[in-house]
């Protein structure tokens, strides 16, 4: 088990490594000098002489990347020139807001996903199944922002339920904090749905076409033992791997919605660092999405490890 | 339930049994007008080429034909119990208690994420919940230990992965018999293993039968096997069931070309059993519509001996008993049984 | 053999098959409209996408403008349809680099193995660790947002998982086209590999062209309503989600008439490629 952790850990620091390469060279791929093209031709001299300094372009990349690398190993990400801040402390200030909404989409993912993969998965080529996967089809169609328009065209402009767009930190009115998730949360939840949805409906499938299922069947146990003790105990792990690849449309999704809602988290940072060609900015971004996807991808191998007793011996 | 009569006598008793599966644009019918009796204490073997329909047969019983296939007619009797009529939930309480599988292949069979110990144990807690945890413990060692499992005390707490293919057997053999079924259904319980491990369990089967009276129903490829363990013999073909008897009689004289055919298939004594009998020349027809005469017709050597006589591609042979030799039961399904005797050496190339 | 046997009769694939050929139905008639528009679109509109008409802003809609107009007085059915080319283009271009990277890709890695595959896959992996449309941000963050951008952004952001896909078929479809190579002679030998792996991945593409088609529609509109994509007043149908996000709580109906052509057309591939792919997984397994 040790053993196994240990070299799933070991498979994925080359991967993190990898990912701080490709963020590192990022900014060194765009076309002329970086600082030219973030600052303009007439740049403030003292703001290009600090962004120089910053990036290090003048010394060898070697050198470079050892330097940048021990700076994010110490949490220094660099500094934004648009706003002349640190990143870290930028992108510290937004992981609250971030956190809250894509944990409460998540919630709603679940709830709808896992229930609506199961049951299609269960009985595959049932009207349930067929109904099931034509919704995830149109649910696949339907951009994260189209949906999110039209929630709060309904619900906030329309009944005016809930307020249509703006953030309060839980700690200062939780209330209200939950009452402004809502939309949000709901919207991208849903927008991951399908992926999710489809994801546990073949995972399913997958499992009762194993020939444990006719033989517990044989064995007279009840179909809610079967279903429980069987089918869904034995699609857990893969039900694991599959809400670590949800991540990735949950980042991207966020993204969008964070914009539409006017959401202060990490993903409006993506949009306006291109906008504003923060180029330090966008490296940050990048090592961080990509470190978090892997992160979490290592932990739900671990977790399929601990679910599963016959990965624990490889 | 109805009061059963609990000492010897017929265990199974299945008329005209039908298995349907309906496919786009056509329907597969996999048992057709199957007929089988098995006495308490008997083992019979069930023999056939690959898709035969003996798997599907066996689910039958089980009641474990799923979507979209369906038992489309025929009758089932377990100790005079009528299956046929029961709902699900009633098939669900006989089946692990008084009829009971056991897999061909257990390393697939058994839940890959339960302790052995806890699923022996599914089978106890589901039928007897009246028994005590503890009581179902010692119960679980006991079974465990008569099937032969060493050291059954730590063999509890480890998965089935962690377990030998033989000894994976030997606790699906411990599930099917725990509980004393009338009937044990045992599909090819032996292929996955190798040919030390299937006589030690071609021996367990025979302890089960002997300690506990247990009828058996054993679907092999091996007719070795058929020889050394059971009473009778079934041969199906095509859906149906070609010939029955005891296995002595069956071997020494068959009655229907197929079973010769199958008989002239088994290596030489000591040598290697064949993976699959498929030294007969030819096909077994297209199960979605069989042919209206004998649906052995197209490969049977007997039928080219005669000389293509038309009843062979016209008329379908019924099941018929083989007044001329051995003992009532012995039943064939074909139009000239008794031509068979004459021509014995000249049929198989 | 018999634990197969029991798992065919249990989980039939034939009713996973039998599924309502309505699905096709629909997304070939959804799929035509989407043609349609952009084949004759805006010539059957016959209004100019580009025409100001200020005194005329979001009017509704009218036998003259048939889906109102928008912030600039612009006929927005002419906008929408016009902007479908421009997206149609946009996604066909993106869907060609992505195949044109990934099938070469697929085949070297597939074939030669050895330490060309290692790399190879250790860089697939490297950006399948990268949420795609955070690729395609990438990439519009070098080039700056045009439509040659969001081609070049969407085709580079589907290549990783798109090679994958074709270099694990070809090493499925590798070892049983050497098998059948090994019993001819000398150059045929090489035409039997070569169609065994053509006719081998041809539904795999068609499959994954489609699927694809897909998700530039949407990352298309996705990068156009962050303000990544195409920039307006150029018509598209992401430019036009991103003029319609700045009224969307003053006219959110603009921003929903610009969605639908989206999830129309989207719906269309999905169901579409369903369909496919069930007559693909059938053909498998017969
Ligand atoms: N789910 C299914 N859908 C369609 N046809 C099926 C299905 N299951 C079984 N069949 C049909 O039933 C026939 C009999 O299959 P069965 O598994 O009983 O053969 P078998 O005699 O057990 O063969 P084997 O020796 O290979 O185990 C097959 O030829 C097949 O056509
Ligand atoms: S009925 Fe005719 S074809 Fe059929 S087994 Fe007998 S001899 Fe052969
Ligand atoms: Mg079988």
């Amino acid at each position: 088990m040790l053993r196994y952790a240990l070299s799933r850990v070991l498979l994925a620091l080359p991967l993190l490594f990898g990912l701080s390469v490709l963020s590192f060279i990022y900014v060194r791929l765009i076309p002329g000098d970086p600082i030219v093209a973030m600052l303009g031709v007439n740049g403030n001299p003292a703001l290009v002489a600090r962004l120089r300094e910053q990036f290090g372009l003048d010394r060898p990349l070697l050198s470079q990347y050892g330097e940048w690398i021990t700076g994010v190993a110490r949490g220094d990400l660099g500094v934004s020139f648009r706003s002349q801040m640190p990143i870290s402390t930028i992108i510290v200030d937004r992981i609250p807001a971030t956190l809250q909404l894509a944990g409460a989409a998540l919630l709603v993912s679940l709830l709808i996903a896992i229930p609506a993969g199961v049951a299609a998965g269960m009985r595959p080529g049932s009207r349930l199944d067929s109904l099931i996967t034509s919704a995830t089809l149109f649910g696949l169609a339907v951009p994260a922002f189209f949906l999110g328009t039209l929630l709060m065209l309904v619900f906030a402009v329309n009944l005016r339920l809930v307020p249509s767009q703006g953030y309060v930190p839980f700690a200062d009115d939780p209330m209200q904090s939950l009452r402004l998730t809502l939309l949000p949360a709901v919207t991208l939840g849903l927008a991951i749905s399908p992926y999710l949805a489809r994801l546990t409906r073949s995972a399913v499938v997958e499992t009762i076409q194993e020939s444990f299922v006719p033989f517990a069947q044989a064995k007279g146990l009840t179909p809610r033992k079967i279903s429980m003790g069987y089918v869904l105990r034995n699609a857990l792990p893969s039900l694991v791997a599959a809400l670590g690849v949800t991540v990735a449309s949950l980042i991207a999704g966020s993204i969008v919605v964070e914009a539409l809602f006017n959401w202060p988290g990490m993903g409006r940072l993506v949009a306006s660092a291109v906008v504003e060609r923060d180029y330090a900015m966008i490296e940050a971004l990048l090592l961080i999405y990509g470190g978090l996807f892997i992160t979490v991808n290592l932990v739900c191998e671990l977790v399929q490890s601990v679910l599963d007793p016959r990965v624990r011996l490889t | 339930m109805t009061p059963l009569d609990e000492t010897g006598g017929t265990v199974l008793e299945v008329r005209d049994l039908a298995v349907e599966f309906p496919l786009t644009g056509s329907v597969v019918r996999a048992v057709d007008g199957v007929d089988l009796d098995v006495a308490a204490g008997e083992i019979v073997g069930v023999v056939g080429e690959s898709g035969s329909g003996k798997s599907v047969t066996m689910l039958a019983l089980l009641g474990l034909v799923h979507r979209p296939g369906r038992i489309v007619g025929g009758s089932v009797r377990l100790r005079g119990t009528e299956l046929a009529g029961l709902g699900p939930r009633e098939l669900a309480r006989l089946r692990g208690r008084r009829m009971a599988l056991i897999p061909s292949d257990a390393g697939a069979a058994l839940n890959p994420v339960t302790r052995i110990g806890a699923q022996v144990d599914e089978g106890l807690a589901r039928h007897l919940p009246e028994l005590p945890r503890a009581e179902r413990q010692g119960r679980i060692l006991d079974i465990l230990r008569r099937v032969g499992l060493p050291r059954p005390d730590t063999q509890v707490r480890r998965y089935p992965h962690e377990l030998s293919g033989g000894m994976q057997q030997r606790v699906a053999v411990a599930m099917g018999v725990q509980l004393g079924p009338d009937l044990l259904i045992a599909d090819e319980p032996t292929t996955a293993l190798d040919v030390t491990i299937q006589a030690q369990i071609l021996r367990l089967l025979l302890d089960v039968r002997e300690e506990s009276g247990t009828a058996i129903l054993f679907v092999t490829h091996d007719m070795t096997a058929v020889a050394e363990i059971c009473d009778r013999v079934l041969v199906m073909y095509a859906g149906q069931i070609v010939e029955s008897g005891s296995v002595a009689e069956v071997c020494a004289a068959p009655g229907h070309p197929y079973t010769k055919a199958l008989l002239d298939a088994i290596p030489p004594l000591g040598g290697e059993p064949p993976e699959e009998l498929t030294t007969i020349p030819g096909a077994p027809p297209d199960p979605r519509a069989w042919p209206v005469g004998c649906r052995f017709a197209e490969r049977c050597p007997l039928r080219r001996r005669l000389g293509d006589p038309a009843e062979c591609t016209s008329v379908a042979p019924a099941m018929a008993t083989l007044d001329s030799r051995g003992s009532a039961g012995r039943r064939s399904r074909c139009h000239f049984p008794d031509a068979l005797v004459e021509a014995v050496g000249g049929l198989v190339r | 053999m018999t634990a197969k046997t029991m798992v065919v009769t249990t989980a039939p694939k034939a009713a996973v098959r039998r599924r309502m050929p309505l699905r096709t139905a629909i997304g070939s008639g959804l799929g035509l409209l989407v043609v349609l528009t952009v084949a004759i679109g805006p010539w059957v509109i016959g209004k100019d996408p580009y025409a100001i008409d200020i005194a005329n802003r979001f009017a509704g809609p009218s036998a003259e403008h048939w889906l109102g107009t928008d912030e600039l007085g612009r006929d927005v059915a002419s906008r929408i349809a016009s902007g479908a080319r421009a997206t149609a283009l946009i996604a066909l271009g993106a869907v060609g680099i992505a195949t044109a990277v990934a099938i070469p890709l697929g085949l070297l890695t597939g074939f030669l193995g050895g330490w060309v595959d290692l790399v190879v896959t250790r860089v697939v992996d490297l950006f399948l660790a990268i949420p795609s449309l955070l690729v395609a941000i990438g990439v519009v963050g070098v080039f700056g947002a045009s439509v040659t951008t969001t081609v070049l952004a969407l085709g580079l952001s589907y290549w990783p998982f798109y090679t994958r896909l074709i270099r694990s078929a070809v090493v499925g479809i590798r070892s049983r086209a050497y098998i059948d190579a090994a019993r001819v002679l000398g150059a045929s030998r090489w035409r039997v590999i070569r169609t065994e792996i053509l006719t081998g991945l041809a539904p795999l593409v068609l499959l994954q062209t489609t699927v694809l088609l897909g998700f530039a529609v949407l990352d298309e509109a996705a990068l156009g309503f962050l303000g990544l994509g195409v920039q307006p007043p150029q018509a598209s149908w992401g430019s036009r989600l991103a003029e319609s996000r700045e009224f969307i709580l003053a006219q959110p109906e603009l921003a929903l008439v610009a969605g639908v052509p989206i999830v129309v057309a989207v719906f269309a591939v999905n169901l579409l490629s369903d369909a496919l792919r069930d007559r693909l997984d059938a053909r498998r397994i017969s």
